[in-house]
């Protein structure tokens, strides 16, 4: 069915009873912005073993969902087997310190990553243009209608359109270099590397989570966090 | 049961004693399944994605299988002084070059339900009756895909293979001035590993650091039932209730009681409730449309029968004290439609719920409802099983009646459900198909079918299967009993004496 028309539609029907959804974002104790909730619960004038204990329940809430969603990406058996362990670390966690745990149970449940992964993380700038050189001058003739994008993008572009590693339309693009990295296809380092610099606001030059053709065929970001 | 005169019955007519009768216990079951083809729940489970994901990652997670056994047969294949040699892409094959290339095959069958043949049929009266096979000898055509593209296939070797939709094959040929590939050959990937009987209750027993104990208990034999089909109707229960009594040793003589006993474990291998299928027919929905009266959206729920239901709790719940089942899902059963099915949910068996694991909770209890297809261990050996429903579609796109002939091709292309996206329903995979089979089983039962069928087939590498089709237990009455200590298969029937 072509995407619009359901939304449309909903909309339109004039008895319209509210739509029921069943995602997590219309709950109340709401994953979005954790860091600025806690922030928000610090400067609140409760109690220290009240805000504590406020705390604590809040993040036994949260983590599992925050947790599983660098879960996901990373498992190729899709087993719910990690929830059950995760829930339990977050409740075993000291509540004293809301801000700075939230991050750090992040990274103790994310499973270990492999080599690769860890020698994207060490690849340099000098090695990226390197790298970049080496695919163009692997070509008889210069990109043409290229010149405005930044490094990132040339290098995040010509990664998706590399069909060997599967479709790039509605998926991530760091989720596809993980799928292509399990099933042992080898997707180059370096667009792991530019992958992780777009992730972080100091080093990103602007480059979209999704495939550029996924975008302009109205792509919608798969939930798969 | 007549007593002859001067024949003595001990067991009947014989004085009260204060003997204890020897009570038989049942052979304990050692029963470890695996999660392979559960879904993730609730808002990790997504529909968005596209199924070219689900054939990519079959083809990248079957293609070094597939790439080791054609080099293997194709090294040193000469034809007219030329050696091949191996195309990466499918559309990288030259004309007149010898090469062989790996792909999906796909095949383009008019008859084929197609998604606009629906839409059609909305407008008139009455739907055509639905295929048995959907073979067309002129009109088909088998192609080779991959991600650059597709390439026609033909050559006279096509028809001695089984080939369906979604088949990884390896195919060595040339292509000719037609621009068709004329195959000279045909490879797949043939069966994968085969762990060796308790592999994984060892291995789990060392990881947790238990002693592994060398010695286990002997097995007994696991009964197989398929298509119990209670609808509600009352006509359909004595066979049941036979079986019921036969299990628990309730009925036949002392040395029957016996082989009884030795029955470990109950596997319901599908479609269990004879029409409790969620998505109404096409019929239902016309009669829907034609009922006057007030019209109710979505679900009636005034049409809701607790008959069926009822009826296959207690009859579980009157086996289970005895006896640990293991249900799977069939097409006609409550639950979702799509592959792989997800576990009938304990909320359908309000009595039979009290031998079940609590949702959410990773325990394996006495009444294992599970998905289907299910993987799991029991006494050791590795079982993989469906309910019937990719062997049926696989047998459409075949011309032949040889089922056992089918579920041996459906282990040498190490797929549980091929023509899964295609012309069965099922979940977008995106990281992975979970219908690559990544180990050999040593016992693969499909149920539903209409008749018991069963044989051993062997692998490259030593891995040595039993294949069983399990017969409808409505239509025949039979169940099957599998030996746990050699694999052998036997049928038990269970029939009423009608007539004069």
């Amino acid at each position: 069915m072509p995407r619009g028309r359901k939304a449309k539609g909903a909309a339109a029907s004039f008895n319209a009873q509210s739509r029921l959804s069943f995602n997590n974002s219309a709950r109340v104790t709401k994953p979005g912005t954790r860091q600025d909730d806690a922030a928000k619960k610090a400067a609140s004038k409760l109690s220290d073993p009240a805000q504590a204990q406020i705390e604590d329940e809040v993040k036994a809430i949260e983590t599992p969902e925050a947790e599983d969603e660098p879960e996901e990406a990373t498992e190729v058996q899709i087993t719910p087997e990690p929830e059950s362990k995760k829930v339990d670390v977050a409740i075993r966690e000291s509540p004293l310190k809301p801000k700075t745990t939230n991050p750090k149970t992040k990274k103790n449940t994310v499973p270990s990553k492999d080599e690769r992964e860890l020698a994207a993380e060490k690849v340099t700038d000098a090695q990226l243009r390197k790298y970049w050189r080496a695919e163009e001058d692997g070509r008889l003739a210069p990109r043409i209608h290229q010149e405005s994008l930044s490094l990132h993008e040339k290098i995040l572009r010509h990664f998706d359109l590399s069909s060997q590693y599967g479709p790039c339309i509605g998926i991530q693009r760091l989720q596809r270099w993980k799928r292509a990295n399990m099933l042992g296809l080898q997707p180059p380092v370096e667009v792991l590397a530019v992958l992780l610099r777009e992730e972080d606001k100091k080093t990103s030059q602007g480059c979209g989570k999704l495939a550029y053709i996924d975008e302009l065929a109205g792509g919608r970001v798969v939930l798969v966090e | 049961m007549a007593v002859e005169k001067g024949e003595t019955d001990d067991a009947l007519l014989s004085e009260p004693t204060d003997t204890q009768h020897a009570a038989l216990n049942r052979t304990p079951s050692a029963y470890n399944p695996l999660p392979t083809f559960d879904l993730p729940v609730g808002e990790r489970r997504h529909y968005q994605q596209q199924y070219a994901d689900m054939y990519f990652a079959r083809l990248a997670q079957l293609k070094p299988a597939a790439e080791q056994i054609a080099s293997e047969a194709w090294s040193d294949f000469e034809i007219a002084g030329e050696t091949p040699r191996r195309v990466d892409r499918v559309l990288d094959v030259r004309q007149g070059d010898l090469c062989w290339v790996i792909g999906t095959c796909y095949m383009e069958m008019p008859l084929k339900p197609n998604v606009l043949d629906d839409i059609g049929k909305e407008h008139w009266i009455a739907a055509p009756p639905p295929r048995v096979k959907y073979t067309d000898d002129e009109n088909d055509q088998i192609m080779l895909e991959d991600e650059s593209g597709r390439l026609r296939l033909t050559g006279g070797m096509l028809k001695e293979h089984i080939l369906v939709t979604g088949a990884i094959i390896a195919v060595i040929g040339t292509e000719n001035k037609d621009g068709e590939f004329e195959v000279l050959d045909i490879r797949v990937p043939d069966l994968p590993r085969q762990p060796p009987r308790w592999e994984r209750d060892d291995g789990d027993a060392a990881v947790k650091g238990k002693k592994v104990s060398r010695s286990r208990p002997k097995g007994g034999k696991v009964a197989i039932v398929s298509a119990l089909g209670i609808s509600g109707d009352a006509g359909n229960t004595l066979p049941l209730d036979l079986l019921m009594e036969w299990l628990l040793g309730e009925s036949t003589g002392p040395e029957d009681q016996q082989d009884a006993a030795t029955v470990s474990r109950l596997i319901i291998a599908g479609n269990s409730l004879s029409h409790a299928s969620p998505i109404p027919t096409r019929e239902e929905l016309a009669h829907a449309a034609t009922k006057k009266g007030p019209r109710k959206y979505g679900y009636d729920s005034s049409t809701w029968n607790a008959a069926p239901t009822d009826r296959l709790d207690t009859w579980l719940a009157m086996l289970l004290p005895s006896i640990p089942i293991t249900l799977l899902p069939g097409e006609s059963d409550p639950t979702a439609t799509s592959l792989p099915q997800q576990p009938i949910h304990l909320a359908m068996f309000p009595h039979s719920r009290t031998y079940m694991e609590l949702p959410g909770t990773k325990e394996v209890s006495w009444f294992n409802s599970t998905t289907n297809p299910a993987e799991f261990d029991l006494d050791g050996w590795r079982f993989l099983g469906t309910g019937g429903q990719p062997l049926d579609d696989v047998y459409k796109y075949v011309s032949g009646e040889e089922r056992l002939e089918m579920m041996e091709a459906m282990l040498r292309w190490r797929l549980t459900a091929p023509t899964a996206p295609d012309t069965l329903w099922c979940y977008p995979f995106q990281d992975g198909d979970a219908f690559v089979m990544r180990e050999c089983p040593h016992v693969y039962f499909v149920g539903n079918q209409p008749k018991f069928e069963t044989t051993v087939i062997e692998g490259p590498a030593g891995q040595m299967v039993r294949l069983v089709a399990v017969p409808k237990f409505k239509d025949t009455g039979e169940l099957v009993l599998i030996d746990m200590e050699n694999l052998s298969a036997e049928v038990v029937k269970i029939e009423i004496f009608e007539g004069g």
